[in-house]
């Protein structure tokens, strides 16, 4: 007998299953998610008050949420039986998702706690917003909704908590989706919804600082609160780059000394410019240093709005590559 | 966790696969594409055999290795599946019910022995004309598997490609049962399974991973 110590062969081959939909999905509902829970945080935590800003910015998270979720369906769901006269089959998406737990006990699969976790996100997240709309530009004029957030007012405080919740589990689920591979390297990496979650609120302070530094609307005292959060939303997103800096340091650390798997997509991602120049110069480090400039120096404030594009960006080629990395290991030669 | 585990009074099915013997004839493949209607002729396969060439000097040579769902029984598919469309039978057999899968492909990328794929319309729209609409037993798309041939273990029959092998590298068998041969080769740790690192649990066994007969060359 000559020895052949089958655990050699390896087959290394890119997943081609999930696609560019499902990481505009994972970056809008963790931008979307963020904007709604730091809104929430900023007001029931923090206790500053810019009903404008939190609210419009909650409402157009829940939107972006939402919105990123057609990409998943469109990306998932089988239009071609759709097409041919499988009518019900929306149908049975939805139900699916949000029943499965209920009809047959299997509470493991991420997609449908998301799913849920969306759902109540995007309820609690308007509720709470709503309940502001009688402070919010354009909504106050509009008599209806005035009675709405009179109604709503009074419980404001629980919606504000609520969206803080479900706003944090969207962010957070959107990397514990990926997590349930274990023969992707790139994807079942214990770090990755960490990962997804700093990047998730790093985007969605970038949100704030156009914000703060595009909108002048409002009174005098509005104005300064405005001019202060939008200080902290700097030194916040500065703080969350780095920390985001050392997640991705210790996610290659571990992928580079796991297992065969991990060395592998640890060499193919770092080789690809795209992921190198693009990611981690373009969207995470340039950024980092002109927001460190701006924040220090006042006359160069119009860094603010080009620091918080590269980051929107960063936050989106984050999940592409993840997703274009999706690199099974597969215990056979080829 | 209850749902995921088989009970003694049922049979516990496994595969054993000796990659000793395997010829890499394909007729396993051939007995389960016929037999559970895959759509070969888009080059799916529910079981498959991979070959790789070896060198060592001037001596050259193939290895052939089969491989099909390992019926896991801590199964990342099932934890990934948002719809409960995989199931696990009593005997510990992973199933997909094909009114339930909405085609998400959570269990696809979960597998970690690439053993699902995606039936798509065009294949049962193929299917259809082949077998017949009234035969064809893939009525919507879903994500195909391995079944262990399902329909005919409840039967006492052996799987398909179980009964076609030419030379027996294929064998199946009750690990509850002490004196099937099956249960044997298993308990003697001659016959391991797959990426035991994941922690799956697998119920199918190769004898002969970590050695091959003296025919067979050795990598370089």
């Amino acid at each position: 007998m000559i020895a052949l110590d089958f655990s050699q062969f390896l087959t290394f081959e890119p997943q081609h299953h999930w696609r560019i939909g499902i990481a505009i999905y994972l970056f809008l509902g963790g931008l979307g998610a963020s904007m709604g829970f730091l809104a929430a945080m900023y007001k029931h935590i923090f206790k500053k008050d810019d009903p404008s800003m939190f609210g419009w910015s909650t409402l157009l998270g829940v939107l972006l949420v939402n919105f990123g979720g057609i990409f998943l369906i469109l990306d998932m769901f089988v239009w071609d039986s759709f097409i041919h006269g499988h009518i019900f089959e929306i149908f049975k998406v939805l139900l699916a998702f949000f029943g499965a737990a209920v009809f047959n006990g299997n509470f493991h699969p991420w997609i449908q706690w998301g799913a849920n976790f969306i759902a109540l996100f995007s309820l609690f997240g308007t509720l709470w917003a709503l309940s502001m709309a009688d402070q919010m530009a354009i909504l106050k004029n509009i008599g209806f909704l005035k009675r709405i957030a009179e109604i709503l007012k009074p419980l404001q405080g629980l919606w504000g908590w609520l969206t803080m919740i479900f706003g944090i589990g969207v962010a957070a689920y959107t990397g514990f989706l990926l997590s349930v591979a274990p023969s992707i390297p790139a994807w079942s990496h214990p770090l990755l919804p960490v990962l997804f979650l700093i990047s998730a609120l790093s985007t969605a302070t970038a949100w704030y600082m156009l914000w703060t530094y595009f909108a002048k609307g409002g009174d005098e005292n509005t104005q300064k609160v405005r001019e202060h959060i939008g200080h902290q939303v700097e030194w916040a997103d500065i703080a969350l780059i780095g920390l985001e800096l050392i997640a991705i340091g210790a996610y290659f650390n571990y992928l580079y000394y796991a297992y065969a798997g991990g060395k592998y997509t640890f060499h193919q991602m770092l080789s690809d410019t795209g992921f190198v120049i693009g990611f981690l110069f373009v969207g995470l480090i340039i950024p980092w240093i002109l927001e460190f400039i701006a924040a220090k120096k006042h006359s160069l404030r119009v860094l603010v709005p080009v620091a918080a594009l590269l980051v929107l960006f960063g936050g989106f080629l984050l999940r592409y590559y993840i997703l274009h990395y999706g690199i099974y290991t597969y215990p056979w030669p080829s | 966790m209850s749902e995921n585990k088989t009970t003694n009074k049922m049979p516990n099915w496994a595969f054993v696969i000796d990659l000793n013997s395997c010829i890499g004839c394909n007729a396993c493949m051939a007995a389960c594409a016929q037999e559970n209607q895959t759509p070969y002729w888009a080059e799916k396969w529910r079981t498959k055999v991979e070959q790789a060439e070896l060198v060592r000097g001037d001596n050259v040579g193939r290895i052939f290795f089969p491989r099909l769902c390992m019926h896991c029984q801590n199964t990342p598919c099932y934890y990934a599946c948002p719809t409960g469309a995989t199931y696990k039978t009593p005997e510990g057999v992973v199933m997909v019910d094909q009114d339930k899968c909405i085609g998400c492909e959570a269990c696809v990328t979960a597998c970690p022995y690439d053993a699902r794929y995606r039936y798509e319309l065009e294949d049962v729209e193929k299917n259809k004309e082949l077998f017949g609409e009234e035969f064809s037993v893939h009525q919507v798309p879903h994500i195909d598997k391995c079944t262990f041939c399902y329909h005919r273990i409840t039967k006492g029959l052996e799987p398909a490609c179980v009964a076609t092998c030419p030379t027996d590298c294929r064998m199946w068998g009750d690990l509850n049962n002490p004196d099937d041969p099956v249960a044997d080769l298993v308990r003697s740790g001659r016959a391991k399974p797959l990426a035991v690192h994941l922690g799956t649990d697998p119920k199918v066994f190769y004898v002969g991973l970590d050695s091959l007969p003296e025919s067979k060359p050795e990598v370089e």
